[in-house]
Parts: structure tokens; C-alpha cells; sequence
């Protein structure tokens, strides 16, 4: 079942390899779909097996997979986006010309999947590495002007990152005699340790981890990567989904060096939310939509770190709670920039309009075309910046709750974050949206509809009883609160 | 499930409800329609909140639901372990809760009927009672939530009503940025208020507002468990508390720092003035001191900070509102002054007191707020005060009822303004908080500044109605359903004050303060004073508002309506400007703050990047020397491959030789 | 049975064959086939050595160069065809065009 999960979006895309136009189209949203059923059925039915085969048994690497609370959560908001945003890549004008989304977006779905699913370093490494491919290819073959630059970029940052934590998960099995790369293995082990080499192997896990998350000042790919991608939001939309950075950190590098981590909190935790505050504060200036989310999401991952850092159980179940429902309203914001680009654009090939269409308050006041629109675009603005009674609130709340209890002074700083991310969101929404039409567009359609009801309806329904992705968090959270003490 | 225990939950849904049908089928309805809808939809929450209160009034603790969910994840440590216990989403209706809930809806309802005549012919009618419905919604769920995080919700909910209401016009980008700001402001309250409630989680280990209450001992409540905390009165961390929680409702409440939202945020439609930023939401604030008596009667510094920022307040809002010359914006002012007075009360311990003028304030200022709604939309959109007067002919009934309102908030014996007014007064004298001096002065604060609350008023009321016409308008009265919920209004902004009558006038007279005992009981230590004492204070309150009555109609008669030449004074021009209190925001926290982020912008795209930029060519150019190497010739490779492969085994070979 | 040192013998043999032809051949063909001549030089040392060890390893790791050589062989007979195709010559000193 499981592998099943992993591997079908991966054996699609090469099926899909073969299709051409609709069939291509038809094949990936099936494949997308499948998998996001088949995890609601392990959700659903409750699986949690560990999987476990040798894989490379003379270097003491495993097969071993499983889903348990937390990659599910994450699991089932990858799936379920990729299927949403295939279905609303599908009905684009432009989306013959860049069909090579499909297998691309389902390669980066295994290899998301992969990560969530991992419990052996390698075989976590291998996922982890192996997504770039696909989102460099996105970049590459679809992005803008810019996008070698960009690219390099993010590619140069990602490995050095990447291979800092490969020297560290190779040394941690050397060091600690362990027989496998298995994590449940090396855990336990690895306590032994004296402090510095902890300390170490901690900062190369952390090397590549704060590279995705990202952390300032590791930041810089981020920006060039969503402004340079292809202008649908479809790649940003993985891409969000790609940012796992968190999901590391709680999984692997925190109980491996829980004295490690212990010894560094501090510095990470005003890192932070330094990071919070500053994506925050560079939004308001964002002349560009693309950019503008870049620096939210980056404001989010800090306080996603913070929540990790606070290595306390409410901060990390909040920290996990963001993590996965930035995912979708995240997501979902750049698929409403997509749409409007969509709407506004009358040449997507041209570098210029494009540029326009992207631009912050060159159109103004199109709630009085698109109402409905506008609705649904405050409400996931809301949801970002974490009014309460939506997703976001639940996530953020906790992280500031339990990252009180560790350092009060770094929170402090982080909560001002509320206040920046009120600004800068409503200040872009009432440039484009509100004031005097400059222009109108058109409503909705039946297929914006139908991406952006269940959009929604996650946000909210997540928001009010948000006790069933909570209940899934609950055993991992506590588990590892209790290795770090649980302040 | 208990329908008893549940029914009162539902107050909060049916508002809820007509929002979303509102929002999903309102746009294809007939005018009056979501109107009615919306507003039978309140009037069903209020009849829910008369059973409520029927239900809840022999009770001594506050009835909870029994429909609850998870919400928030929360651990706590108990013996060394690790105890998950998650945060729950559950409503508590005590008398505290009531009072407000009988308000919210009874005012809520009067608005909402009387809006189905003022927003006549406007595009966005349903939209508008949509968002009418959502902001009873949410701020039931403030009223009724019974830990701080459920409170939060709609505590931003009503934040988000509010921004949606102010820049209801949006069109316009004087309201849209109007209800940017107010929604920016308000959030650096939250901020706040956020850190209270993780510095409270801290002390007591819980979120739950009646276990935190409960824990002081000084209120006993059979169902929650009691917890030892150990937690000192006046303790530092609870001192700290209470102050986050102070910034948190000055944010609301538009206090002082925090104030300079509110008299924007007149740009949404009157109704909304009156609902939102008269009525209801701006007295979240108090609610919030109110509902944490148990933290504030235990903190007494922070509390004298609450009474001292109140009186500031007060002063504040009321200078300000002396030289205004837009009918909404003297009353603005007038709010903020009168939150002030709320903050007063519940500063000095006697918590029924602010509540008391949260009620008759909500009555006499959405009465003035839908009159001058009623003049406003008589008068076609005239705003200004000085294009008004003489509409006493014109407009009788909405002459009347603003006489009403004018006498009750001026403190004009027996309306509603002179009794909670006068409690308020008599709580500052006898605060067991900060000092006797302290009190003293805060009362003689108290004192001028309802000397210039009846100044003010009397000169608004005089500028609109006395005299003679001086715009170009045909004014005409408004039809009845606008006229009914003015006189509703009228009516309770006269007979309001009863609920609350002083204590000379007999041992159990005040109904109000008996009701809120448990709920909201006073704090412990206050000053007694003999009851002739409290007579005279009663006296000099009166003779202040009527003092101030007579010194407005002095100076009117010395300079005219328009008062140009007093306008024109160093004094006048400070008070239209509001004290300059925005410009001093603008200039000090405004400009630096996007000075700054447009410099990071800079900087993190084209600096920190060019400097990683580098880095790049650096590295390139270090290749680059190095591939002179790379001559193109395969025979070269071959010779070095070879050499270097000799020089390699040759050095082996000789080291194991030797 | 032969003696290790007679299979060493051949292979130094055919690897200087092959180095010597490399260094002086200029035609792409011919020097590829010297790399092949090396190579193999290389696998009959280690066949050799595996037999004189009694060690596996290093038989299957020539078994493993082997299929990879014959990969190597497909590609690098398409490259050098490909190039003889775009130009009239294999003459590698002509061929310099990736000089640095």
C-alpha cells in the first residue's frame, strides 16, 4: 500500500512521458488523484506498519518506510495540492505549450512523498536530493527571463546544504558503530556521544535543513525561485510543498542531537524569528506578487523553525500544523496569482505584460469585476497572516504558545510578525483589489470553482475543529518532546 | 447531548448562518429581503440570549456547553510527565456574559432593522447585512468564549467584521485605507494580548478564563477545578500579564496609545459606526479586564496603569472632540473619551461599573450615532456640521431622540448617562488601586471631563438642530423603520440607568451590582465613604455637566455657529487635529517603519544577492585561470595522465623500500 | 599451473602496448582501441591476482568493468562516428575546440 502511494505518481509520469495532450493531462490528474485517495484509505484505516527491506545491505542502508502521524498529515496535503493544481493547470490556455508539468509535478509528488515516508537517512537523503531534479527541470524548462541565474542559485544552495547533511549522516553511523543507516537504529546510539561531536553532526543536518526551510540568511534562492518560475503557480505550488526543511529538523535532526539542540536553542530561536520578522518586513515592499509570497512563505518558515526550536510539544505540534496547511492556503495563493495572471496577461510568453500582470497595484480595484473573487482571495490573505477561525491560526498560536515557554524574548520579537503580516497583506490586497477599478476581469469560472472550494474548505473546516489533524500529530510531538526534555 | 446546556451555544451560529447565506445567494435577493433575514436571524439570537439570561440568573456558576471539540494543542507537565491535554472550543454563559449578549443582540437587532431603511438603494445591501451578521456572530463568540484562545477568535473575527465594514465603500481608497489602518492598529493590540496569554499560560498552566479566575480564590466554582498556583497578589509575572492584556483592549477599545483608528474608521457606513465602533466591539476592551477580574484585582499596579491610561483617555477623546466639524467624527471622539471613562471603572476594581456604562453608553451613543445616520441620510451625505442647523422643524423625531441622547451622555438627571457616569466617579474616589491621591485625581480628571463631554455635546447638538438651515439639501424625516429603532433606544437611554441606582438611595437598589457578583465581583479594599459623601460627589457631577451645558451655549452665542474665530486658536486647531496624535505616529512609526522595509527590499534583492554575486565570479574566474591546462590536445592529457600516474607509483615504490 | 607473475608479466606488456600506441597514434580510432588494450591489461591483473588470492571480489568486479566497458565502447565509437560525420578528420590534434 504504502509503496504503492510513493511510486504511483512516479510510474505515472513516465507513462504520461509517453501521452500527448489531454491523454497526458488525463493520466497525471488520475495518477495524483490515486495517491491522495489511496493515503485517505491508510489515514482512514489507520497504517502505520514499519516497512523495512534491506536496500544496499553492505553499506547497512534500508528500505524503511512507513506513514505515521505527522507524514500523513504532510502527505495528504502533498497529494491532495498536486491533484488540485494539476486539475487547475489542466484547464490553462497555456498548458499545451508546458505539458511537461505533468510528469514533472508527479516526479516531485514521489519524491515528496518519499521524504514524508523515510525512516532510513539514506534512503531520506536520496528523496530529499532527488526531488530537486524535477523542480530544477520545472524552473529550467518553464521559468522566466531570469531563470538560469535563479536556478543555479537555488541548485548551488540546495546540494552544498544537502551534502553537509550527507558527510553528517555518514559519520553519524560511523561514529555511533550503528549497523544501519536506520534511524530507529542510530537513535539511542547517538545520546552517547560527547556534546561537540553532537554538536557537529547536529549543525550538518541543520546545514541543509535551514538551506530548505529556509532560515536567514540561507534565504536568498527563495525570492529568485518563485519570481523566476513559470507564472501559473504551478512549481511554486510544489515548491511549497518542497519546503521540508521543519519536517527534518523534528524528524531526524532533533531526537538524533537532542543535547545538541538543547545547547543551540537560543540561537536558533532568535534566528527564527528573525527570519519571521525580516520575510514580513520585506514583503510590504514587494513590488512584485511572486516575490511578495516568496517573503511571506519565508516569514512562515521562520516561525515554523521557531516552533521547532522551541523544543516543546505545543510549539513543535504547531510548528508541524503550519507546516502543513501553509501548504495549502500557501499554495492556493499562488494559484490565485496564477489566475489573475491568467486573467490579465494576454501574452504569457512575453516577459513584459507578464512582469505587469505580476506587479502589485498595476491593476486596482477589480473587487468590483470579480467579487467573488475577491472574497476568496481575502480569505486565504486571512489565513496567511493567521486570523483565527482559519487554518493558519491554529499553527501560529501554538508555535508562539510554546515558544513562550522557552524564550520569551525571542517570541516577543516573532509575535511582532502578526503585526508586519497584517500590513504587507492588506497593503497588497487593497492595491489590487480595492480602490478604484482601473480595469475589470472576469468572475470565477466553473474550474476556479472547483479548485478553490475544497481550498477553502480545508482552510476553515481546520481552522474550527482542528482536534482530527491534531489527534494525527499527538503520539510523534509527545514521543519527541519527551527526548528533549519537554519544557 | 444536554439541549439545555447547548441551546445558549447556539447564538453565536444563527448570525453565522445568515452570513453564509447571505454571502452565497444574497446577490440574486430582492432589497428588503436579506435585510430581514439578517435581522430576524439576530432576533432569534436575542430571544436565545433572554432564555439564556432567564436561565442563567439563579445560577451561581456559569453554565458551560457540552458540544465541544479539540482546538489547540496543549501539554502540560505533571509529575515529570508529559500529559496531553488539548485546548477545548466550548462557549460559557454566566451573568457576566448575558448582560452582554442581552446588549450585543437587543442593540444588534436595532441596528440591523434600522439599516434595512438607511442602506435603501445600495448596491452592496446584501453584502452588507452579511457582514452585519458576521460581526454578531463573532463578537458573540468573544463574549461567550470561555478560555482566552476561543475569545481570540472573535476577538480578530470582529477585527476582520470591522475592516470589512469601515471599508464597506471601498471604492474609495480614503476607506479602504481607513480600514487598513484600523485593522493594523488593532492587531498591535492582539500582539499583545497574544503575549498575555502565553505569559498567563506560563503562571497557571491553562487557558481556561474561569480556572485562571477561579485560581485567586476569591470566586469559587464547584464545576472547574481549582488549581494552586502559588501566584501572589501583585505578583511581577501577573503584573506583566495584566499590563499585555491592558495593551491588548487598549487596542480594541482604542485607547491611549492605540486610539487614532477609531475616528477613521467613521468612513464605514452610520450604522456600522454605531454597531461596531460605538456599541459593541470598541467595548471589548472592558469586557476583557472585566471577564480577568481575578487577574486584575490581583494586580494592582497594572490596574492603577488601566484607571490612568482610562482618565488620559478620557481627556484625550474629549478635547479632541471639541472642534470637529464632521457630525460622525465629534462623536468618535466622543467614544473614545467615554471608552476611557469604562477603563476607568474597571481599573478602579468595580467591574459592574464598567459594564454598567458599557450598557448605557451602548444605548444613548448608538441612539446619537443612527441620529446623525438619520441626518446624514436626510441631508443627502452631508457630513459637516457647519452646511446642518435648524433641522429641529425639519427633522422633529430625530430632534427629539437626539435631545435624548445629548442629555443622557452630557449626565443630565435621572437619564441613563448620570447614574453609570456618577458610579464611575465614585469607583475612581474610592479605588483601592494606586493610592488615594491617585484616585483623587483621576476623579477630579473625571470630573472636568464631564464638564467638556456636555460641553461638546451641546455644541454638537446645537450645530445640527438650532438655529437655521445653513445647507442646500431638502431635508425630509426618515421612514419608520428607522425611526422606531431611535425611539426603542430613546427610551432605554432614559430609563437605563435604574438598573444601577446609587447606594444612598437605599441597601439593595442596585440591581447591576448584585447580578454581576460572581461573575464579575469587585475588587477587595475599597474606600468607604459616608453616604452624604458620595451625595455631594453625585451633586458635583451634575453641576459639572450642567456647567458645561451653560459654558457651550456661552461661547456659541459669544462666536457664532461656525465658532471660526475660536477654530482658528493655537487650542482649536490642536483639538481638530486630534492633538496631532497621528502625525506623530506618521512621522515617528509609520515612515521609519517602511523607510526600513524598503531598504531591507533593496538589500535583500540587489545587495546581500550582488554579494553572493561574488562569491560566484570569484570562484569562476579562480577556474577559469586554471584552465589553461585544458589545451585541447588529447596527446597532452595522455602525457600528463602518465607522468603523474609514474610520479604517484615511483613515491610508493621508494617509500616501501625504505 | 601458471605462475602469477608470468599473467603480470602479459599484462605489463599489453598495458606499455597500449600506452605507447596512445601516445603516438593520432587517430581517434586507434587510440581508443589502446584504451581498450589498457583496460583489459588492467582486468587480466586483477583476474590474476583474484586467482593467486583466492578472492572473489576482484573477479566480479572485472565482470562488473567488463559490461560497463562494453557500454563504453557503444558510446564512444557513436561519439567518435559522430564526430567523423560533423568533420573530415579524427586526427585528435585537430580536435581541440574544448580548450579552456
Amino acid at each position: 500500500m504504502i509503496h504503492l502511494i510513493i511510486f504511483i505518481p512516479l510510474l505515472f509520469a513516465l507513462i504520461a512521458l509517453f501521452l500527448r495532450g489531454q491523454a497526458r493531462a488525463s493520466v497525471s490528474i488520475f495518477a495524483a488523484l490515486a495517491s491522495f485517495a489511496l493515503t485517505a484509505v491508510v489515514w482512514i484505516a489507520k497504517i502505520d506498519t514499519v516497512f523495512r527491506t534491506p536496500w544496499i545491505p553492505g553499506a547497512g542502508v534500508f528500505y524503511s518506510v512507513t506513514f505515521d502521524g505527522p507524514s500523513l498529515l504532510l502527505a495528504l496535503v502533498a497529494t491532495l495540492m498536486t491533484s488540485i493544481t494539476l486539475i487547475y493547470f489542466s484547464f490553462r490556455k497555456d498548458s499545451q505549450q508546458s505539458d511537461g508539468m505533468y510528469p514533472l509535478a508527479l516526479a516531485m509528488l514521489t519524491g515528496l512523498l518519499g521524504i514524508f515516508a523515510a525512516r532510513d537517512l539514506i534512503l531520506f537523503y536520496v528523496f530529499f536530493e532527488a526531488t530537486l531534479v524535477p523542480s530544477l527541470f520545472m524552473l529550467g524548462l518553464y521559468g522566466r527571463k531570469n531563470r538560469v541565474r535563479a536556478l543555479t542559485k537555488m541548485a548551488l544552495y540546495t546540494i552544498f546544504g544537502g551534502l553537509l547533511m550527507l558527510v553528517s549522516i555518514i559519520a553519524t553511523k560511523l561514529y555511533t558503530n550503528s549497523p544501519s543507516f536506520d534511524f530507529l537504529e542510530l537513535f539511542g546510539r547517538t545520546s552517547q556521544l560527547d556534546l561537540e561531536t553532537q554538536t557537529w553532526l547536529f549543525l550538518g543536518f541543520v546545514a541543509a535543513f535551514a538551506v530548505k526551510l529556509p532560515l536567514f540568511p540561507l534565504h536568498n534562492w527563495l525570492p529568485d525561485f518563485h519570481a523566476e518560475n513559470h507564472p501559473s503557480g504551478v512549481a511554486d505550488v510544489m515548491g511549497t510543498l518542497y519546503k521540508v526543511g521543519g519536517y527534518g529538523l523534528f524528524r531526524f535532526a532533533l531526537p538524533l542531537f537532542p543535547a545538541a539542540a538543547q545547547n543551540l536553542q537560543w540561537v536558533f530561536m532568535f534566528l527564527a524569528a528573525f527570519t519571521a520578522l525580516y520575510g514580513a518586513w520585506i514583503a510590504f515592499s514587494s513590488k512584485d506578487f511572486k516575490r511578495l509570497l516568496a517573503y511571506a512563505g519565508l516569514s512562515h518558515m521562520g516561525l515554523v523553525a521557531l516552533g521547532m526550536f522551541s523544543l516543546n510539544p505545543i510549539g513543535m505540534a504547531g510548528a508541524l500544523f503550519l507546516l502543513a496547511f501553509q501548504g495549502v492556503y500557501s499554495s492556493a495563493l499562488f494559484l490565485i496569482v496564477g489566475m489573475l495572471e491568467e486573467r490579465l496577461n494576454k501574452d504569457s510568453h512575453n516577459e513584459k505584460t507578464t512582469s505587469q500582470a505580476l506587479e502589485i497595484g498595476h491593476v486596482r480595484g477589480l473587487a468590483a469585476s470579480a467579487p467573488a473573487f475577491a472574497g476568496v482571495a481575502l480569505v486565504l490573505w486571512f489565513a496567511s497572516i493567521g486570523v483565527p477561525g482559519l487554518a493558519g491560526f491554529i499553527g501560529e498560536f501554538s508555535i508562539f504558545l510554546g515558544a513562550y515557554q522557552a524564550n520569551p524574548w525571542a517570541t516577543a520579537l516573532a509575535v511582532s510578525t502578526v503585526i508586519a503580516s497584517a500590513a504587507f497583506a492588506l497593503t497588497a490586497y487593497q492595491r489590487t483589489w480595492l480602490e478604484e477599478a482601473t480595469t475589470s476581469i472576469p468572475e470565477l469560472n466553473a474550474r476556479d470553482w472547483f479548485v478553490l472550494v475544497p481550498i477553502l474548505a480545508v482552510t476553515v473546516f481546520f481552522g474550527v475543529f482542528s482536534g482530527s489533524a491534531l489527534k494525527l500529530l499527538e503520539p510523534s510531538v509527545q514521543a519527541v518532546a519527551g527526548l528533549l526534555g519537554g519544557k | 447531548m444536554d439541549f439545555n446546556h447547548n441551546l445558549f451555544a447556539l447564538m453565536p451560529v444563527l448570525p453565522l448562518l445568515g452570513w453564509f447565506v447571505l454571502i452565497v445567494w444574497g446577490k440574486n435577493m430582492k432589497e428588503p429581503m436579506p435585510g430581514i433575514i439578517a435581522s430576524s436571524l439576530v432576533f432569534l439570537s436575542f430571544a436565545l440570549a433572554v432564555i439564556g439570561f432567564v436561565q442563567v440568573s439563579p445560577m451561581k456558576e456559569p453554565l458551560l456547553n457540552t458540544l465541544r471539540w479539540d482546538f489547540l494543542p496543549i501539554w502540560v507537565l505533571e509529575k515529570g510527565q508529559l500529559v496531553s491535554k488539548p485546548l477545548q472550543f466550548g462557549f460559557a454563559l454566566d451573568h457576566l456574559s448575558s448582560i452582554m449578549t442581552l446588549i450585543i443582540t437587543g442593540i444588534g437587532f436595532l441596528i440591523h432593522v434600522f439599516a434595512i431603511g438607511y442602506m435603501h438603494g445600495d448596491t452592496g445591501f446584501s453584502r452588507f447585512f452579511a457582514y452585519l451578521n458576521f460581526f454578531i456572530s463573532m463578537m458573540l463568540i468573544l463574549v461567550l468564549a470561555d478560555s482566552y484562545p476561543v475569545l481570540f477568535i472573535g476577538w480578530e473575527g470582529v477585527g476582520v467584521a470591522s475592516y470589512l465594514l469601515i471599508g464597506f465603500w471601498y471604492a474609495d481608497r480614503k476607506n479602504s485605507d481607513a480600514a487598513r489602518k484600523a485593522f493594523i492598529v488593532n492587531r498591535i493590540g492582539d500582539a499583545f494580548l497574544m503575549l498575555g496569554m502565553f505569559l498567563l499560560f506560563m503562571t497557571f498552566h491553562t487557558l481556561n478564563i474561569h480556572e485562571i479566575n477561579s485560581s485567586f480564590g476569591s470566586v469559587v466554582i464547584p464545576n472547574v477545578t481549582t488549581i494552586s498556583t502559588g501566584i501572589a497578589f501583585g505578583s511581577p509575572p501577573l503584573e506583566l500579564a495584566a499590563l499585555f492584556l491592558l495593551l491588548g483592549a487598549a487596542g480594541k477599545s482604542a485607547q491611549l496609545p492605540l486610539s487614532t483608528w477609531l475616528p477613521d474608521a467613521m468612513a464605514g457606513p452610520t450604522p456600522v459606526s454605531a454597531l461596531i465602533h460605538a456599541a459593541t466591539m470598541v467595548t471589548a476592551g472592558v469586557y476583557l479586564v472585566a471577564r480577568s477580574h481575578g487577574i486584575f484585582a490581583n494586580a494592582p499596579g497594572a490596574s492603577s496603569w488601566v484607571m490612568w491610561i482610562g482618565a488620559l483617555t478620557a481627556v484625550y477623546g474629549a478635547l479632541s472632540a471639541i472642534a470637529q466639524t464632521d457630525i460622525k467624527k465629534i462623536l468618535a471622539y466622543s467614544t473614545v473619551s467615554q471608552l476611557g471613562y469604562m477603563f476607568i471603572a474597571v481599573g478602579s476594581g468595580a467591574y459592574w461599573v464598567g459594564i454598567f456604562h458599557v450598557a448605557t453608553h451602548a444605548f444613548f451613543k448608538a441612539l446619537l450615532f443612527l441620529s446623525s445616520g438619520s441626518v446624514i441620510h436626510a441631508l443627502d451625505g452631508e457630513q459637516d456640521v457647519r452646511q446642518m442647523g435648524g433641522l429641529r422643524e425639519k427633522l422633529p423625531t430625530t430632534h427629539i431622540v437626539s435631545l435624548i441622547g445629548t442629555l443622557a451622555i452630557a449626565g443630565i438627571i435621572p437619564l441613563a448617562g448620570f447614574f453609570s457616569k456618577d458610579a464611575i466617579l465614585s469607583s475612581a474616589f474610592t479605588s483601592p488601586f494606586g493610592g488615594e491621591f491617585s484616585g483623587y485625581l483621576i476623579w477630579a480628571i473625571g470630573l472636568i471631563v464631564a464638564f467638556l463631554t456636555a460641553g461638546y455635546m451641546w455644541r454638537w447638538y446645537t450645530l445640527v438642530f438650532l438655529g437655521t438651515y445653513r445647507g442646500h439639501a431638502h431635508p425630509h424625516e426618515s421612514s419608520s423603520v428607522m425611526t422606531v429603532p431611535l425611539w426603542i433606544l430613546a427610551v432605554l437611554s432614559v430609563v437605563g440607568g435604574f438598573i444601577g441606582l446609587p447606594h444612598f438611595l437605599g441597601k439593595n437598589v442596585n440591581w447591576l451590582e448584585g447580578f454581576l457578583e460572581e461573575a464579575a465581583p469587585n475588587a477587595l479594599g475599597f474606600r468607604e465613604i459616608p453616604l452624604w459623601g458620595e451625595a455631594i460627589l453625585i451633586v458635583l457631577a451634575l453641576a459639572a455637566a450642567v456647567g458645561g451645558i451653560l459654558f457651550s451655549r456661552w461661547i456659541i452665542a459669544r462666536d457664532g455657529v461656525n465658532s471660526a474665530g475660536w477654530i482658528a486658536t493655537r487650542f482649536g486647531n490642536a483639538s481638530r487635529k486630534a492633538l496631532f496624535l497621528d502625525q506623530t505616529y506618521d512621522i515617528a512609526v509609520s515612515a521609519p517603519a517602511k523607510f526600513v522595509s524598503e531598504q531591507l527590499e533593496l538589500a535583500d534583492t540587489h545587495g546581500l544577492d550582488r554579494g553572493i554575486g561574488a562569491i560566484a565570479n570569484g570562484t569562476a574566474e579562480a577556474g577559469a585561470s586554471l584552465s589553461v591546462w585544458q589545451s585541447g590536445f588529447v596527446r597532452a592529457y595522455a602525457i600528463a595522465v602518465l607522468l603523474g600516474t609514474a610520479i604517484l607509483v615511483g613515491y610508493l615504490a621508494l617509500r616501501s623500500f625504505a | 599451473m601458471v605462475e602469477t607473475q608470468y599473467y603480470i608479466a602479459l599484462a605489463a606488456i599489453l598495458f606499455s602496448i597500449g600506452a605507447v600506441g596512445f601516445l603516438t597514434r593520432r587517430s581517434a580510432i586507434q587510440m581508443f582501441l589502446c584504451v581498450e588494450l589498457m583496460l583489459n591489461a588492467a582486468n587480466l591483473a586483477l583476474v590474476a591476482f583474484s586467482r593467486a588470492w583466492g578472492d572473489l571480489i576482484a573477479q566480479s568486479a572485472v565482470f562488473i568493468i567488463l559490461t560497463l566497458a562494453a557500454a563504453e565502447v557503444a558510446i564512444g565509437l557513436g561519439i567518435i562516428v559522430a564526430i567523423f560525420k560533423k568533420r573530415p578528420t579524427t586526427n585528435v590534434d585537430v580536435l581541440s575546440s574544448l580548450r579552456g
